[in-house]
């Protein structure tokens, strides 16, 4: 093995330190129901394009294998046609406009190439790495969820359907020959294919992420509604034109509730209970949330002393009220909610509010809560090992929190306003916007 | 395993079902809260966090028990942070400055039924970290690993080097267990295939002695010319008036090259404005007047190569969405343009249009470490030689050096003048301090220092309960002592302000510390205590042994004792604990105890099958505080103790009928192990069985039937 530089690795800092009360499959759950098939990084629809033009240049130049096999083929055939297309959207920001490559996938990889074959005047080509993870975190890992529930492959093998190879067709074609576009459709060949740096720069102007015409912006904009969710969703979000905030919110999110109750069909699929789930969970995760960074802060600012200290403390009485407060209403919520599949998602969070529900003290209130996040932790697995605890106790005081989950500044009341996790709503109107679904702002 | 730039995961096991087996490890300085919570946590695979303190150093321990761990560090160069557990041989280094930083990892794995074909493997990892936080998780530091065994075909020659290197140091020692385990990996080298280098492999493992001669070696190998650039990577230290010529010498020797590149530390200018190198700007000067050719000061920036933290993803917009829930989730992640990484790797870096040599290690680049005149250092390096597509794949070696400020003959570059480090005080006149049982030998190497006290901290769970005073000036001593014993039991005790303390009771438990504190002429440091005989030591320093009841539940259900309560059987959470039994008469019934006795025969047999891979483990299993041995001498006590939870009065019969099933169960699983040397394991554990068993019999008229003669006939197979 050649020598390495060390990585910085603060204790605790590590990659996926998130989620120390384990919402996370909840929130999943709830977004499936609520936004089919997009997620918080699908953010740019003309990747749909992009795909659609790069796996029809494949199956124009290579028979794939039938079922999964041909899938798996597909998926990897596609990747030197994203790394080409990255630099042109990169050309296409530095000579157009600035928001040309907004959202591009791997932009710094893609940058560092460009100025390497804009410095050196040498051919283009789409030998380089563009993420360390192309596959599970490109365009294939980050779109493919979108491309099949649009209805532009199938799911199975992967092939184009008539709407994937109708998008393709919107897209600039390659400033490549005939025998160089069959190379770059193959993984193994496509190293070989080179392109002027100006035939890139003229490429760019048309295929960037904004430089979708008005016929395949409609069809993008099908696309995106064309799963009945998200249609719903799409006309409930029509209706508030002008009340779309920046930001969601549960406030914004019982408004859209409301539009959605005035249409049947909205009523029927369920999406009004599912904002309600949604509403209640993220109210009683940001009590418990807050709960337990108070923790964290009282561990770094009193680290060994009594715990009864903090249990007296009537700011924090105010705090644990919220979470059994917001633990009835979830548990409430879930008693009368008579739709399985919501039920369902709230599950996981459900089994906490009746642990929190319990608690007759305060200090019964922190040992669930450092149980739960005790037990949080030891599911998940950081290079074979068990993750730690962000924070522990010996039942008489807190044990001085990992050093970067420790806090310096008390955190505030629960208002039960935010969300504490992102529900696809912002990409997804983004979005619409752009393919005129919904007006711009 | 994923390959990762995280230095700790250097040290996970090398694959599937592997555990540690042997680990020795030299370096300049040892934060032993780190090797035992975070780097041995991860290669044992601990599962209990840090926060539940006893549940991890329990499971830490049980680890241990299995394991052979030692360090041997500087004893200079280390504050006086001890170790908590007593499983690992933490050995000083005195005779010369111990600055290599070399890690030899064993693991074994067993291959199913088959208990005769154990697979071993190697790592030898060596670069430039330190056994501490700071080295493993902040500094930049440049390390290598090279695995062997398996598929792995490196050079058996490094390991060889290697092993050769650590025995030098371990040179002026003279403990058991690292003369067993350098003798178990020399054994294991052997039956390596000797191997060949191949691309990404080192040419060559190097001592201080051996790096310019090496390194200028490797050079001519690929190229006739001058290497173009020779970039030195270090942190640089005042090295006195003669340090121009000292450094000049060192690129005459390794070129001379067209540029020169000295990559040193960064610090903020004193107007907070500008990022400077830590570097005497005199001597810059000094070096450009003597060789004549470019001259290049880069200062390592405080916080570069942060990405590899988070390996999946490096881009913003690149995370996946898991990721971009950090920022609503509030990760508490605090990765931000505060953090300062120092530079504390070593590399020396040859560059030419031929290919390139690589030499990455201990060594600083100073007299010292390069051992460029005068005494040097115990260093250890590898030194590779690149193509240039290899050498491509090493630009992110250097990422953390700042811009290039060019050294002029007539103008001092703007630079922070490097300070001295300040050099601590460290009782160099003990040569070894050893514990075995209640007994301490205290061992000098020097002049012993007319004021000097020794003392040993009580171990205790809460309160300071003083400590031991093992030795103190005495006008009535004759000469030097070169060695003194102490009892601890008979060991006088005393407060921090040495004033007697009473005497205990002579039943209060007297278990050694892990260090010691010695006091003289005003200074005051710790010094490591070692325990030869690990097996007789509790699970956890301040905890207690099992009893016969637990040992007997742990082998019955696995259940693991607690060790660090009072040993009372209260749950530790104020609420009182179950009633014991009444006194139960097994001369008439089969007692439920005894029948639990028998069912946990099967558990022993297990347990001990289980640790049938290696000498340590087996014997840890044999002889350690949940064992046979243990249950053994616990059930002899029995007879002697009044009855506790759970544990009913028992009768010489019952305790009798006891000592033959251990001793079958011994002598079955004797007969099982195919290796020789495991073998052996087996005998004191067989002979002591067989002692308590006739001095039972000896002393109780009852075990003197015909009826119990006869029985431990039958099963033992005994005369008498």
């Amino acid at each position: 093995m050649l020598p390495f530089l060390t990585a910085y690795d603060p204790l605790g800092g590590s990659s996926g330190s998130i989620d120390p009360l384990g919402a996370l499959q909840t929130y999943g759950s709830l977004a499936d129901l609520f936004l089919p098939g997009v997620t918080t990084i699908t953010t740019r629809s003309r990747y749909l394009s992009m795909l659609c033009a790069a796996l029809a240049n494949v199956e124009r130049h290579r028979r794939m294998l039938p079922g999964a096999s041909g899938l798996s083929q597909r998926r990897k055939a596609v990747e030197p046609y994203e790394r080409l297309w990255a630099l042109a959207c990169v050309a296409a920001r530095t000579t157009l406009n600035d928001g040309a490559a907004d959202g591009l996938r791997g932009i710094t990889y893609a940058e560092k190439s460009y100025r390497y074959f804009e410095s050196t005047g040498k051919k283009v080509n789409c030998d380089f790495p563009l993420l360390k993870y192309q596959s599970r975190t490109g365009a294939v890992g980050t779109y493919w969820t979108t491309m099949v529930s649009g209805q532009l492959v199938d799911a199975d093998c992967g092939a184009l359907t008539v709407d994937g190879k109708e998008l393709a067709e919107h897209f600039p074609e390659l400033p490549l020959a005939i025998k160089d576009r069959a190379k770059l459709a193959d993984p193994d060949l496509a190293h070989r294919v080179s392109l002027p740096f100006e035939d890139l720069v003229a490429w760019s102007k048309e295929c960037h992420l904004q430089g979708a015409r008005r016929d395949e912006r409609k069809q993008l904009g099908e696309v995106l509604t064309a799963d009945d969710r998200r249609e719903l969703v799409s006309r409930a979000l029509g209706m508030m034109t002008g009340q779309i905030p920046e930001v969601w919110n549960t406030v914004a999110l019982n408004q859209l509730r409301k539009f959605l109750m005035d249409i049947p069909r909205a009523v029927e699929r369920g999406l009004p209970v599912i904002i309600n789930a949604i509403v209640v969970t993220e109210q009683f995760h940001e009590a418990v949330l807050r709960a337990f960074e108070t923790l964290l802060w009282w561990g770094t600012q009193n680290a060994g002393k009594p715990i009864v200290d903090l249990l007296t403390d009537s700011d924090f009485r105010r705090t644990t009220a919220l979470c059994r407060d917001t633990s009835s209403a979830l548990r409430a919520f879930r008693e009368r909610c008579e739709r399985l599949d919501v039920r369902d998602a709230v599950e996981s969070m459900a089994g906490f509010c009746f642990q929190i529900d319990r608690c007759r003290s305060e200090r019964e209130l922190v040992t669930e809560l450092l149980d739960r996040h005790h037990r949080v932790q030891l599911g998940k697995v950081n290079g074979g090992v068990p993750k730690r605890d962000w924070i522990g106790w010996d039942s008489t005081g807190l044990l001085r929190p990992s050093p970067n989950f420790q806090r310096k500044d008390r955190p505030g009341l629960a208002a039960g306003l935010s969300l504490t996790h992102p529900f696809r709503l912002e990409p997804f109107v983004g979005m619409l916007r752009e393919n005129r679904v919904l007006p711009q702002n | 395993m994923e390959r990762t730039n995280r230095l700790l995961d250097c040290y996970l096991p090398p694959g599937e079902g592997f555990v540690l087996e042997s680990l020795v490890a030299t370096t300049y300085q040892v934060d032993f809260e780190f090797v035992e919570e975070d780097l041995l946590a991860v290669a044992f695979g601990v599962r209990s966090p840090v926060s539940r303190h006893w549940a991890f150093r329990s499971e830490l321990e049980r680890k241990l028990q299995k394991a052979e761990v030692t360090v041997m560090y500087d004893l200079g160069g280390c504050g006086k942070r001890a170790r908590l557990s007593p499983r690992i041989d933490a050995i000083p280094i005195v005779s010369r400055k111990l600055h290599s930083k070399i890690s030899l990892l064993m693991w074994v794995r067993e291959s199913g039924a088959e208990k005769d074909k154990t697979e071993r493997r190697m790592r030898l990892i060596v670069g430039s970290a330190n056994l501490t936080r700071q080295g493993f998780r902040h500094n930049y530091e440049c390390v290598a690993s090279v695995d062997f065994g398996g598929r792995n075909t490196s050079p058996r020659l490094l390991l060889t080097v290697a092993i050769g290197l650590v025995k030098q140091i371990a040179a002026e020692t003279n403990v058991t267990q690292l003369a067993r385990q350098l003798a178990a990996f020399t054994k294991q080298t052997a039956l390596l295939p000797v191997g060949a280098t191949e691309a990404e492999d080192p040419v060559a493992l190097v001592a201080a002695s051996d790096v310019v001669q090496i390194v200028r070696d490797s050079w001519t190998a690929i190229s006739a010319k001058a290497p173009e650039t020779v970039t030195v990577v270090s942190p640089f230290w005042p090295e006195g008036s003669s340090a121009a010529e000292a450094l000049a010498g060192l690129f005459r020797q390794l070129g001379p090259p067209k540029n020169m590149e000295l990559v040193c530390r960064g610090e903020r200018s004193a107007d907070g404005k500008e990022w400077l190198p830590v570097f005497d700007s005199a001597l810059a000067i000094e070096i450009k007047k003597r060789l004549g050719t470019g001259l290049c000061l880069r200062a390592a920036l405080p916080g570069s190569a942060l990405q590899d933290s988070s390996p999946p993803a490096v881009d913003i917009g690149d995370e996946t969405e898991e990721e971009a829930f950090k920022n609503s989730l509030g990760s508490g992640s605090n990765v931000s343009s505060d953090i300062q990484r120092a530079l504390h790797a070593k590399m020396i870096l040859l560059d030419g249009t031929e290919g390139s040599v690589i030499y990455t290690g201990s060594s600083n680049c100073t007299r010292r470490g390069l051992s460029l005149g005068g005494p040097s250092n115990f260093e250890a390096g590898f030194v590779y030689r690149l193509s240039p597509s290899q050498r491509k794949r090493l630009t992110g070696l250097l990422e953390f050096a700042g811009p290039a400020i060019e050294v002029h003959a007539n103008s001092a570059p703007a630079t922070v003048h490097p300070t001295d480090e300040d050099e601590s005080v460290v009782p160099i006149f003990l040569a070894e301090v050893i514990a075995t049982g209640t007994i301490v030998t205290v061992r000098f190497r020097d002049v012993v220092p007319s004021d000097l006290v020794l003392l040993m901290p009580i171990p205790a769970k809460s309160e300071d309960a003083g400590f031991w005073l093992l030795y103190q000036p005495d006008a009535q001593r004759q000469g030097q002592p070169e060695t003194i014993t102490t009892d601890l039991i008979s060991c006088d005790r005393c407060d921090d302000t040495l004033r007697r303390l009473p005497t205990e009771s002579a039943s209060q438990q007297a278990q050694p510390n892990v260090f010691i504190e010695a006091r003289w002429h005003g200074h005051s440091a710790n010094y490591p205590v070692r325990f030869d005989d690990k097996t007789q030591l509790p699970l956890i320093l301040m905890g207690r042994k099992p009893t016969e009841g637990e040992l007997i539940e742990y082998f019955l259900f696995g259940k693991e004792p607690d060790e660090w309560d009072d040993g009372g059987g209260s749950s530790g959470d104020g609420s009182p604990g179950p009633k014991p039994d009444a006194p139960i008469d097994t001369r008439r019934i089969l007692a439920y105890f005894i029948r639990r006795f028998v069912q946990a025969i099967p558990g022993i047999e297990a347990e001990i099958h289980r640790a049938c891979y290696s000498f340590s483990s087996l014997d840890a299993v044999l002889r350690g505080p949940t064992s046979p041995l243990e249950l053994a001498e616990r059930a002899f006590a029995s007879l002697t103790r009044p009855p506790s939870n759970y544990e009913p009065l028992k009768t010489p019969t019952a305790v009798g009928f006891q000592f033959p099933e251990i001793l079958a169960a011994l002598t079955r699983c004797q007969a099982a192990a195919v290796d020789s040397e495991l073998h052996e394991c087996f005998t004191p554990v067989i002979t002591r069985c067989r002692e308590l068993l006739d001095t039972l019999a000896s002393r109780y008229e009852e075990l003197q039937t015909e009826g119990f003669c006869l029985y431990r006939a039958r099963i033992l197979g005994d005369a008498n």
